[in-house]
């Protein structure tokens, strides 16, 4: 077998994996980021919901890799799918940078009390919550670091959920706002809320070889064609290659890790893009391939040290796959109760809404005894996708609607109204029904087993989502919405998952020690969101990308390198 | 660096760096439906979405052009496109059935209450259902995509396009 030689070697480009490469090829390190999927660059991102949201154009075809997925019957039995067969799609963008690539973009910093869930908020019967190994002073550092090399834009504002701060305001002011924002603030403000501009890695201007946000409107799903997104990519994996230490490899597929008798790992084996066997080595190894595939590359990774797969020895590996529980809502704004004015305004597109609420983020309600963990509440206009929206159409009192009863429908949803949106963001408590393994049946086109992944959520979730979107949809009726309405529901949202390898000090009870390291397998981290015990009530991205520049001083250390100092 | 390679091969080459092959390219190669098959579809895609004075209506959009790409396209999966032909099979037996006439030759009216009538067995809705998914899509898709002609339907919802918009590329330079 073809064996290549390099020091620092990443499964997976995206939010994980940026930092390690982004830290230890600046170190001088040479570095190989092994991707699965193709190169695109900003050039090829198009706004086409054809090749974007209607066909698999940035993740694999579903015929090709599939997951299998298990559910919960009514009585209690679970049933397994393949997503060939449902249509469900886990897959969130393979090429380089990752789902980064695709994000919204919404960074929220986490609260020092979501390091310490358990401690602060008490075990939730049938959950499996823990507290962090480290604290959010641990990880405030790297938060600040992120602003300033992803690219972080907003306005910090004084509002009792503030996370503590070393610097005093973000790196970048807010990109341009919607004129919406001013009439959220005031109606939220007249109910006694506080409303805060929610910070985005977008860049309102061109700076670090990035050009700016050209305010466009299709930010989530969509590629960033100037490159303001703060993908992996853009941010980080180009400046990674300008040190030239660093290579990607697209169309490299791990298959798996090989251990040594030691138990350490000593090369990857991958297919290229010719579908050839290859293999490479080196002295660290790191594993960001988001969190079901990483749980399930680490239990394709069998070994004499590590029969059950890398780190699951105690098998904990797979378990406690987090996803973010909550769900959506929204409401019209009908141009026909509207002046002039306002539906003018009503109808810029491009600007960002850019607010967010944290009023919830702990619910103090006697239904939840002294006091509960909530979540965010981000405000945004329904995505312009056009195709999606009509197919939502069609169907009225589960009929099928054609002709001119179509056509008027179509019209009046898209030119008598402005749909807003809100998402609540809450924890997903981590459960025994919730987790990754190999499916004995199933394989991907190498022929490796597909992850199986069960996806057991806890009722609690449901009705922390339940109560929050009551409060939201208040404001939404403060502001004069019609056609108010919410969809809590347990089902994961395939787009924000974490866990499955959560860190901790005790081997018996994670997969990672505090550092991302796999417990007993010296030169093995892992730095997506698997480490996550529990995820908070934001999205992912931003701890992710914080936590992996924390893990990169980590092997720094380990290799003799003081830690990344930026200026 | 073989990005040139890879780009070529990948799917979004074919989405979206190559106009879909053009709108010439898609009118001079059929799909696997018959001639019958494929007139039939186009009187069911104006059915659904029907021409007015504001709209010009499926076939004034075009969008056979994108379901003749959609039947021959690789990524459209087979058993999608099988469904698309097994229901114009069971659409024209029973026009037959009912009327003694291929359904493509029954006037406007006749159409719209024989369809009425064959949506009402589930199977049938479903198709229907389907048929009409890939209808958005050629009335939606940007008119690289071969619908859409003269963004008219854009233009019927005040749609604001996003951009940078998918390339034109005119089939015969390639």
């Amino acid at each position: 077998m073809k064996t290549e030689e390099t020091e620092i070697c990443i499964v997976g480009s995206g939010a994980g994996a940026g930092p390690i490469a982004y830290s230890l090829s600046e170190a001088g390190f040479k570095v190989a980021v092994l991707e699965k999927g193709p190169w695109f660059t900003e050039k090829d991102f198009y706004k086409d919901e054809i090749a974007v949201s209607r066909r698999s154009t940035f993740t694999p075809k579903l015929s090709e890799e599939k997951h299998v997925l298990e559910q919960e019957n009514n009585d209690g039995t679970w049933e397994a799918e393949s997503t060939e067969d449902s249509g469900w799609d886990f897959w969130n963008g393979n090429c380089v940078g990752g789902s980064s690539n695709f994000m919204t973009g919404f960074f929220h910093r986490l609260k020092p009390f979501d390091f310490r869930l358990r401690s602060e908020f008490g075990e939730i019967k049938n959950a499996n919550v823990a507290d962090w190994p480290i604290a959010y002073e641990d990880m405030e550092p790297y938060y600040a670091l992120v602003e300033k090399l992803v690219g972080v834009s907003g306005r910090v504002v004084q509002h009792p959920f503030l996370e503590p701060r070393s610097t005093k305001d973000f790196p970048y002011p807010p990109t341009l706002e919607h004129p919406i924002a001013k009439k959220i603030d005031e109606n939220c403000k007249e109910l006694g809320l506080f409303p805060i501009p929610a910070p985005r890695a977008v860049l309102p201007y061109a700076a670090m070889n990035r050009g700016g946000c050209s305010y466009s409107g299709f930010c989530g799903s969509y590629g960033c064609a100037t490159g303001a997104k703060g993908s992996s990519r853009a941010a980080l994996l180009n400046a990674a290659i300008r040190t030239g230490k660093c290579e990607v490899k697209p169309n490299s597929m791990v298959a798996k890790l090989i251990s040594d008798k030691k138990g350490n790992v000593v090369a990857a084996q991958f297919y290229n893009e010719q579908n050839e066997l290859r293999q490479i080595r080196a002295k660290i190894f790191v594993v960001a391939c988001q969190a079901i595939e990483t749980s399930r590359l680490l239990l394709l990774s069998t070994g004499e040290k590590h029969p059950a797969g890398l780190g699951n020895n105690q098998g904990q590996l797979g378990k406690n796959l987090l996803f973010s529980a909550g769900g959506a809502g929204g409401g019209d704004f009908l141009y026909e109760k509207l002046s002039d004015k306002e539906v003018a305004d009503l109808k810029i597109k491009g600007p960002f809404i850019n607010r967010a609420l944290q009023d919830w983020y702990v619910i103090k309600d006697k239904n939840f005894g002294d006091k509960a963990k909530g979540g965010l509440v981000e405000f945004d206009f329904q995505h312009p996708n056009l195709i999606n929206r009509a197919d939502k159409l069609k169907w009225e009192d589960g009929k099928l609607l054609w002709g001119n009863a179509l056509k008027k429908k179509l019209k009046a949803y898209f030119t008598g109204a402005r749909h807003l949106r809100y998402e609540v963001f809450c924890d997903w408590s981590p459960n025994d029904n919730c987790f990754v393994s190999l499916d004995s049946n199933i394989k991907d086109k190498w022929g490796l087993p597909a992850a199986k992944v069960r996806l057991g959520s806890h009722p609690y979730d449901l009705k922390v989502g339940e109560y929050i979107a009551e409060k939201v949809e208040n404001v939404f009726a403060k502001m004069g919405a019609s056609n108010i309405s919410s969809s809590i529901t347990p089902e994961p949202p395939s787009n924000l998952m974490a866990g499955g390898c959560r860190f901790g000090r005790d081997p018996k009870t994670s997969v990672l020690d505090p550092d991302c390291r796999v417990h007993n397998v010296a030169n093995l981290f892992v730095t997506d969101g698997s480490f996550m015990p529990t995820g908070g009530s934001v999205p992912y991205t931003f701890t992710i990308y914080a936590n992996s520049f924390r893990v990169a001083d980590k092997i720094r250390k380990q290799l003799g390198k003081e830690p990344l100092s930026v200026s | 660096m073989k990005r040139r390679a890879f780009i070529h091969q990948s799917a979004f080459a074919l989405y979206a760096l190559s106009n879909f092959q053009g709108i010439k390219f898609l009118s001079s190669f059929s799909s696997d439906l018959s001639t019958l098959e494929e007139t039939n579809l186009e009187q069911v895609l104006e059915l659904f979405l029907p021409a007015d004075a504001e709209f010009p209506g499926a076939i004034g959009l075009g969008a056979m052009n994108y379901f003749r790409w959609v039947l021959l396209d690789v990524d459209t999966p087979e058993k999608e496109k099988k469904r698309i032909q097994k229901g114009l099979q069971r659409l024209e037996i029973s026009s037959l059935k009912e009327n003694s006439k291929s359904f493509y030759l029954l006037t406007k009216k006749e159409k719209e209450d024989f369809f009425e009538n064959f949506l009402k067995e589930e199977k049938n809705e479903s198709w229907a259902s389907l048929v009409l998914s890939y209808l958005f899509e050629a009335s939606f898709s940007d008119p690289v995509y071969s619908g859409n002609k003269d963004e008219a339907a854009w233009k019927y919802v005040q749609y604001q396009a996003g951009f940078p918009r998918p390339p034109k590329r005119n089939w015969q330079k390639r």
